[in-house]
Formats: structure tokens, sequence, C-alpha cells
């Protein structure tokens, strides 16, 4: 009895205080898929900045013309 | 049972991982998606943005271009040569005239509204108890002129090369009149009219001839043109579109240009027999 009390009770704790591992590494490779779309959505950003200064040094350009 | 509890904790212990484990990689996740999130609507600003800035910018070289080849010589003889007007290179040489291609402003006027403008009446001041016969009749012909300048064109200016007109101002007249769009009709606006009506009043009384405002009278308006001497209302309208010794081509450009009202009033002049004042808002 005593052994199953104690069995019980770690089962318990042990579900408060952990997750699946198989959930862990669904959530990792989401991590990792993310950030590699995060990147290139960055580079893209970072494209259109430099588009947009050359452009607005452009536009000024042709207006003080 | 000691045992196989020992075994089934190890084994428990073994396929899990720790919640704060899990927790940090949730928010690190998040933190991710929110970041993807913050880049999309970044792309789409700076996507708006530069194509607003490249819509300029092209604008910007359409009016340049016209600026520079458009209004060319070579261009505007091509042109007229394609419109069946075969004019000698060397009598025509307009270079000193500040030439403007109707395509550099075209882009306000959409052809939803040139359809609409057509069908418009150009006789717009008929009915208006304030004006005279004669105001009357040159606000028609300065709307049929905008609002039909081929036909205008063809009707009353192309003949006027016959005569001993300048060229110069005839044949860039002509190219203008081809190349441009139909325009709205002017309607009367009465305290436009006050305004050309002192104008024409004042300056015809002391022989004046000028934009100046004398003794006191209120100027508004937005554009102004002024003729001097006795013609028909077609011919002061002529006038102002061949714009003949005027080396800025204003009153032609303000004539053909962006207004929606006008206030036309004939006055006697002391030195030219007449003067008509336009007023354009």
């Amino acid at each position: 009895m005593r052994v199953l009390i104690v069995f019980v009770s770690i089962f318990s704790l042990l579900s408060i205080s952990c997750v699946p591992q198989k959930k862990y590494i669904q959530i990792e490779r989401s991590i990792v898929s993310q950030e590699k779309l995060v990147n290139k959505k960055k580079i893209e950003v970072d494209v259109l900045r430099a588009d947009s200064i050359v452009l607005a040094e452009k536009l000024h350009k042709l207006k003080n013309e | 049972m000691k045992i196989l509890s020992v075994f089934m904790l190890l084994f428990m212990l073994s396929s899990c991982v720790s919640i704060f484990k899990y927790k940090a990689s949730q928010a690190d996740y998040n933190q991710s998606v929110q970041l993807g999130y913050q880049y999309n609507k970044d792309m789409a600003r700076l996507k708006q943005l530069n194509a607003k800035t490249r819509n300029e910018i092209n604008l910007l070289t359409i009016d340049a271009d016209s600026m520079n080849s458009s209004v060319s010589t070579k261009y505007i003889l091509r042109r007229l040569e394609k419109h069946g007007i075969k004019v000698k290179a060397e009598d025509f040489n307009p270079e000193y005239l500040p030439l403007r291609h109707p395509s550099s402003r075209d882009w306000d006027i959409t052809e939803e509204e040139t359809t609409k403008y057509i069908k418009l009446n150009p006789d717009t001041a008929r009915n208006i108890k304030w004006l005279t016969t004669k105001e009357k009749d040159i606000n028609y012909w300065l709307n049929y002129a905008r609002m039909y300048p081929r036909d205008f064109c063809d009707k009353y200016i192309l003949p006027l090369m016959e005569t001993d007109t300048d060229p110069n101002y005839l044949l860039t007249l002509i190219d203008y009149m081809y190349e441009m769009k139909p325009m709205n009709p002017l309607v009367p606006d009465k305290s436009l009219y006050e305004s050309a009506k002192c104008h024409a009043e004042t300056s015809g009384k002391a022989g004046y001839n000028g934009h100046k405002r004398l003794l006191g009278c209120k100027e508004k308006f937005r554009g102004e043109c002024c003729d001097y001497g006795n013609f028909s209302a077609r011919d002061h309208v002529i006038r102002l579109l061949v714009d003949e010794q005027v080396s800025s081509l204003g009153h032609r450009y303000t004539s053909l240009g962006f207004y929606d009202q006008v206030g036309i009033s004939v006055a006697s002049h002391i030195k030219y027999s007449e003067t008509v004042v336009f007023d354009f808002w």
C-alpha cells in the first residue's frame, strides 16, 4: 500500500512538472522553421529598406532639378 | 513491486522534459512568431512607400521628358506631319518659346472624365442675367475650345495658316490642341465676374494694360488673361490661344488650364477700343 502511495505521488508530481519529450521536440522543430522564415523576412525587409533609401534620394534629386 | 515501481519511475523520467524548459521553448517560439508578424507589417509598409515613391518619380520623369523631348521641334514637326500638316523645318523654330506638352498634366484627367466633359453643354453662361451677349459668346467659344480642342483647331486655327500669323505660335498651338484631352467647361461665377468687370472698366478708362488693379478694385482669380482690341467673341478666344507676341504663352496655357470657374467682362478701352478680362478660378 505504501509503495502504491509513493508511486501515485511521484506520478502526479511528474505529470505536473514534466511534458512529454515528443511535444518538446515538436516545438523545437517549429522554432527552427520559424527562425528560418523570420530570417528570410528580415532579408526582404532589409532589401526593401535599402530600396526605399535609394528611391527617396532619387526623388529628392529629381525634385531639386 | 518495489523494483517495478523504480523501473517505471526511471522510464517516465527518461521520456519527459522539464516543464520550465518546455515553457522557455514555447516563449521563444511565440517571440519568433511575433517577430514574423512585425516583419510582415514592415514589408507591407515599405512596399507601399516604395510604390508611392516610384510613382512620383515616374511622374517627374514624364514631366522632364515632356519638357525636354516631346516639345522639341523635331517631335512637333513629326506629330504635325501625322495630322497631314507639312511644314518646312527652316520655317519653324519655336525653341525660344516655353512650350509644354499636355501629357505632362494629363495624368490628372481620367478617361471617364473626358467622356463626361464632351457630353456637357459648352454654353454655360447663356441663361445668366448679369452677363452681356458678347460675354456669353466669349464664354461659349472658350468652353468650345477647351471641350473640343481638335474640332476647334480644325475649324478656326488651321485656316490661320493662310494668314501672316507667326507659324511658331500657330503650329505649337495646333500641336498642343491636337495632343490635349478634352477639358471641363468653365462655369461663370459672380465674384470672379465682379473682379474682372472692375478691372476691365478701370483699366479701360485709364488706358492701362496689365494685371495691376487700379482705383481699389478687388482682385479674385487664380489665373487672369486680358485681351485688348475690338474683335468678335470667337476672335478674342483665338487671340488668347495663339498668344502671338507673348513670350510666356501664359494666356494659352491659362485658357486651356485646370480651372472650374470663370468671370469674363468686356469694357470699352480708351486706347484699344475694347478690353476683355478673364478671371479664372
